[in-house]
């Protein structure tokens, strides 16, 4: 269900050969990050999204990354909120689609780019699908009005018919 | 469906979810955290909502649960909190109380960190401790402010560790290798407390940067261990008693039955004679079976000779009685203390009786093994075996109370006791017990 490729971002990442596997748990608890540990090599993952279960994996490896950038406890679970959130637009309103989280690095600066595309009937108002309350799944500006305020930048394209992809960025603080 | 009863739904599943899960999480579990927060946002309810419902539900969890594992839930539980307010976050109302309550939160299971029973401490690197909560600071009498500057070697003085011949310090190292362990605390006014501390590295960004304990005081624990070794001492001196009457006065009224009986025979006609000779016969085996009776419940050799030499007779009776082969391999090193003898050779007993009794075992071996202050024994047959968990689940049963009374027996020592056995590949009962200086 995922596909994991390997960059050259990890390499800037490691600080020394030394530095012990980033993908062990911050506290020591083998309680989540841990389990499915990926490779240190890999810094991008690209996950099918067709259940929920699909999402499931990709919070999962969104988690992971994140800790591997440096992301804190609430930071991940931003990430996992994005994650979440454009997961179930796919299954809304695509059925099926793909999300792939990457590490980024821009010059030093290091965060998650979470890009979600999909094939569905795509977005006719993109004006109108980033203001509150516009979303016809849900109310008080969740979904991409909610993703907006989580996230550092955003983009989103949208041709009617066709696809519909929207990439999302968080830098570490 | 009604809001009321819609939310009362939401609220058992994810309580069910919580129940079989906790103290461990999984990214199921997370999202489902993420969903009850986002359901509860999109029906309008506030962040505060959703932390007070998050605590009522975890807390009672916590509340019934053994005390070991709330370190380890609570952790979990505000990994939890965070995931189901972080949606929060993304409505301009939520923004700024999602955060706020977030550190609320934070606040609370310092709290519970606080007033833990259990004492918890972490430690840096060099051993110098970084936190210790309440219950640490009235267990070891250092005010925290004192506490802060001391080296983990002050609190867990250098002391005999079992197996190991040398004085080992107890440093951030020797924490991380046994992350189980039976320490002494040296209290600020020198009293020694024995504690169960579990240890565990905490890492930062993939680096080890010190270690977490929890510490249990298990004074308590130690003194039942106490009791009952003095109760184990005191049954078999009654059983030595017993063992003393039947042998030897019962034996000697014996012998005067038998002597009597010669006399009457020999006034007998040659009729009465043959009928006393069944008399005989019967005697015999009354004198038989009261001699293994005295020898099971206080075999003198056990006394006279020691461990080894005891269990190698027991073998043989064993071997005898239910055909399988016995054999008796090892050392103890030496006499051992009589309170160790007895114990062992009743585990010893205990576990023959079961490998001829329900085993259906066709070899089985007892070893024993001396290094240095500690004394490990193996037990192991080829028999049928057994579902050990299922086994110890269902202690009604004969075998279950004698792999307790083994267990207890052990465990008066202040030792280990594992059972090993699958279904259709034997058993083998092993155990360690410290000796004493």
């Amino acid at each position: 269900m995922a596909e994991f490729s390997a960059g050259s971002v990890a390499r800037d990442l490691r600080r020394s050969p030394s530095t012990p596997d980033p993908t062990v748990v911050e506290t020591g608890v083998p309680i989540l990050d841990v389990e499915g540990a990926l490779s240190r090599h890999v810094t991008e993952v690209r996950i099918h999204i067709d259940s929920d279960r699909a999402i499931v994996d990709a919070r999962q490896h969104g988690r992971q990354l994140g800790m591997r950038v440096g992301f804190g406890i609430i930071d991940r679970a931003v990430v996992t909120t994005i994650i979440s959130e454009l997961g179930r637009n796919i299954l809304l309103y695509a059925a099926r689609g793909d999300i792939v989280v990457k590490m980024i690095d821009d010059d030093g600066r290091v965060g998650l780019s979470i890009e979600a595309s999909d094939q569905g009937p795509g977005i006719a108002n993109i004006d109108d699908a980033l203001r509150d309350g516009f979303s016809t799944a849900g109310r008080l500006g969740l979904g991409l009005p909610g993703v907006r305020r989580l996230s550092d930048e955003m983009s989103l394209v949208s041709i009617p018919g066709q696809r519909t992809t929207v990439l999302v960025k968080k830098w570490r603080r | 469906m009604s809001e009321d009863a819609h939310l009362s739904l939401l609220l058992s599943r994810y309580d069910t979810l919580l129940r079989g899960t906790l103290p461990n999480i999984d990214e199921f579990v997370l999202k489902a955290a993420h969903e009850f927060g986002r359901d509860l946002l999109d029906r309008g309810y506030g962040v505060l909502n959703v932390v007070g419902l998050h605590h009522r539900l975890v807390g009672r969890i916590l509340s019934a649960q053994p005390p070991n594992l709330v370190a380890q839930s609570t952790e979990a539980a505000s990994r939890l909190l965070v995931e189901s307010l972080t949606p929060f976050e993304m409505t301009h109302s939520g923004f700024r109380a999602a955060h706020a309550a977030l550190e609320d939160s934070e606040e609370r299971y310092r709290e519970l960190f606080e007033n833990a029973h259990d004492v918890i401490f972490t430690a840096d690197l060099e051993g110098r401790i970084t936190s210790i909560n309440r219950a640490g600071e009235l267990l070891t009498g250092y005010p925290r402010s004192e506490a802060l500057s001391l080296n983990l070697s002050r609190l867990f003085p250098p002391g005999e560790v079992p197996g190991s011949r040398r004085e080992t310090p107890w440093d951030v190292e020797a924490f991380v290798a046994q992350p189980r362990a039976e320490l002494e605390l040296l209290a600020r006014d020198g009293r020694r407390v024995p504690l169960e501390v579990s240890t565990r590295p905490i890492y930062v960004d993939g680096r080890p940067i010190g270690i977490q304990a929890i510490a249990r005081d298990i004074t308590d624990r130690r003194n039942a261990e106490f009791v009952l070794r003095h109760l184990n001492r005191h049954l078999e001196e009654k059983a030595k008693r017993i063992a003393h009457a039947l042998h030897d006065e019962a034996g000697q009224l014996l012998a005067s039955v038998y002597l009597r009986v010669a006399e009457i025979s020999g006034e007998l006609p040659p009729i009465g004679r043959r009928r006393m000779e069944e008399l005989r016969t019967l005697l015999d085996q009354v004198d038989d079976q009261l001699r293994r009776l005295a020898y099971e419940l206080r075999p003198t050799i056990l006394d006279d000779l020691g461990l080894v030499p005891a269990c190698q007779f027991l073998a043989e009776g064993v071997s005898r009685r239910a055909r399988i082969r016995v054999l008796v391999k090892g050392s103890t090193g030496g006499r051992l203390a009589p309170d160790v003898e007895t114990a062992l050779y009743r585990v010893a007993q205990e576990a023959l009786a079961n490998a001829g009794k329900h085993a259906r075992a066709r070899r089985t071996t007892v070893e024993f093994e001396r290094n240095g202050r500690l004394l490990r024994g193996t037990i192991r047959d080829d028999g049928v075996g057994f579902d050990v968990t299922g086994m110890l689940s269902r202690l009604g049963g004969t075998q279950g109370f004698g792999l307790m009374g083994m267990r207890e027996r052990i465990v008066a020592l202040g030792g280990r006791f594992a059972v090993r056995s699958k279904l259709g590949q034997g058993t083998a009962i092993e155990f360690e017990v410290p000796l004493e200086a």
